[in-house]
């Protein structure tokens, strides 16, 4: 007699992360994400397999060389979620105390700055699928990007490479999920602020998309007698933004390539500019988000100018932040945690 | 599994299976192992005022349990 089969989606399943008090100390507290398709790690196996004398054309011997418990969360960004995964990915978070809302609540404003910490903390990632529950430790997140667009709640995408073991958990967790709704482009205020040279600048409101891309980069290869990678290394740090705006006029792509009002030829410099994101849980609401880059260089602008067919002109425009006394990118997210997102009990 | 009593400390609003949507500061009872997630304060059962208890069956064994320790230290001391 057969057993029936498993769904993907199944009540008991979660992805949770949880902030490890030191490298191979595994975290205690979770965080269970509401995931979306994709989530989960994934132990990828290296072998070798070669041939050997005695062994004819065959192959004679094969073994593992490593085992890499890599993956990915996706989860709409809620406030809790999105201060947890830019706190992973930019390293630093100081909470400051805004207000008590009632018995034991609390409103917190966390500044999320880049350029502080020299390390990233490490991550226990803790899965359940089906019937099995797996546990990855000493993960740090590689990359983390921010979406906003039209009428969509904003996306949180975070790659997290593992710098330790993988193993069978003892027994599967209870997850408890943030019950807040997620936070929406729709309502937000989005500005991009762009100089190209003496002048005052160019400044669009309008929108339609962007994407914030942290990307760190690793060294991802470093092994000694396990299976498994011994540690995974924080070495760079590049901020990207890239979007569209509804193009209105010339301001803009002026800056960007003939250096605003004053120039007509193509300048040397970069353009420079400043991006500011902001939207509330809704309308009521304490809880927010806002994300500021304000030293970033565009480095493309497209339009798409000639089409016969007739279509709306759009500036796709991609900029990445330069290293600036002050933190290139820094993201103040208002929620109820009193501690530090990169303590290990929240 | 033993339950006990315990206080949701978030820090957030969360919805739990099993206990459905919990507000922060709400108590619940959970099954106790879930005290080791680090988000459910337990809830210290109130210790019963002397006033509350009768008096004809507590001064018995207030007396009894307090004088022995008492009786025993003092021979011990003497």
């Amino acid at each position: 007699m057969g057993l029936p089969g498993r769904v993907t989606n199944d009540p008991s399943n979660y992805f949770a992360l949880g902030v490890q008090g030191a490298k191979d100390q595994e975290a205690g507290t979770f965080y269970f994400f509401k995931h979306l398709n994709g989530s989960g790690f994934d132990t990828t196996q290296e072998v070798s397999r070669e041939r050997e004398g005695g062994g004819g054309k065959e192959i004679a011997l094969g073994y593992k060389t490593m085992v890499k418990p890599d993956g990915q969360v996706v989860a709409y960004a809620r406030p809790d979620a999105a201060g947890r995964l830019l706190t992973y990915a930019l390293g630093a978070d100081t909470p400051s105390f805004i207000a008590t809302v009632a018995a034991g609540v609390f409103l917190v404003n966390h500044l999320i700055q880049s350029g502080v910490n020299a390390s990233l903390p490490y991550l226990t990632a803790d899965q359940a699928w089906a019937d099995m529950v797996e546990r990855s430790t000493n993960n740090i997140v590689t990359d983390l990007s921010i979406e906003g667009e039209a009428g969509r709640p904003l996306k949180l995408t975070a790659q997290f490479i593992s710098g330790g073991s993988v193993h069978v958990a003892t027994v599967a967790l209870t997850p408890a999920r943030e019950t807040s709704a997620p936070l929406m482009y729709p309502g937000a205020s989005v500005s991009l602020a762009v100089t190209g040279g003496a002048d005052a600048g160019a400044t669009s409101i309008e929108m339609t998309k962007f994407k914030i891309d942290i990307k760190n980069g690793v060294d991802d290869t470093i092994q000694t007698t396990g299976l498994n990678r011994e540690d995974v290394i924080w070495e760079t740090a590049d901020y990207t933004l890239d979007g569209t705006l509804k193009y209105t006029d010339k301001a803009i792509w002026s800056e960007v390539y003939y250096g605003g009002g004053v120039g007509s030829q193509v300048q040397v410099g970069i353009a420079t500019a400043s991006f500011n994101f902001y939207t509330l849980l809704g309308q009521g609401a304490s809880n927010s988000l806002q994300m500021n880059m304000p030293l970033l260089q565009v480095s493309a602008l497209k339009v798409n100018r000639l089409d016969p067919d007739g279509k709306t002109m759009f500036l796709d425009f991609t900029a990445g932040t330069i290293k600036g006394a002050s933190p290139s990118l820094f993201a103040n997210v208002v929620t109820g945690a009193t501690a530090s997102y990169t303590g290990t009990a929240t | 599994m033993a339950s006990v009593d315990a206080v949701w400390t978030g820090p957030f609003d969360a919805e739990i299976p099993g206990i459905g949507s919990v507000a922060i500061g709400q108590e619940c009872e959970i099954d106790e192992a879930e005290l080791s997630s680090g988000h459910w304060q337990p809830v210290q059962a109130p210790a019963l005022p002397a006033a509350t208890a009768p008096p004809a069956a507590a001064s018995p064994v207030a007396s009894s349990t307090s004088a022995s320790p008492t009786t025993t230290a003092d021979g011990a001391s003497a």
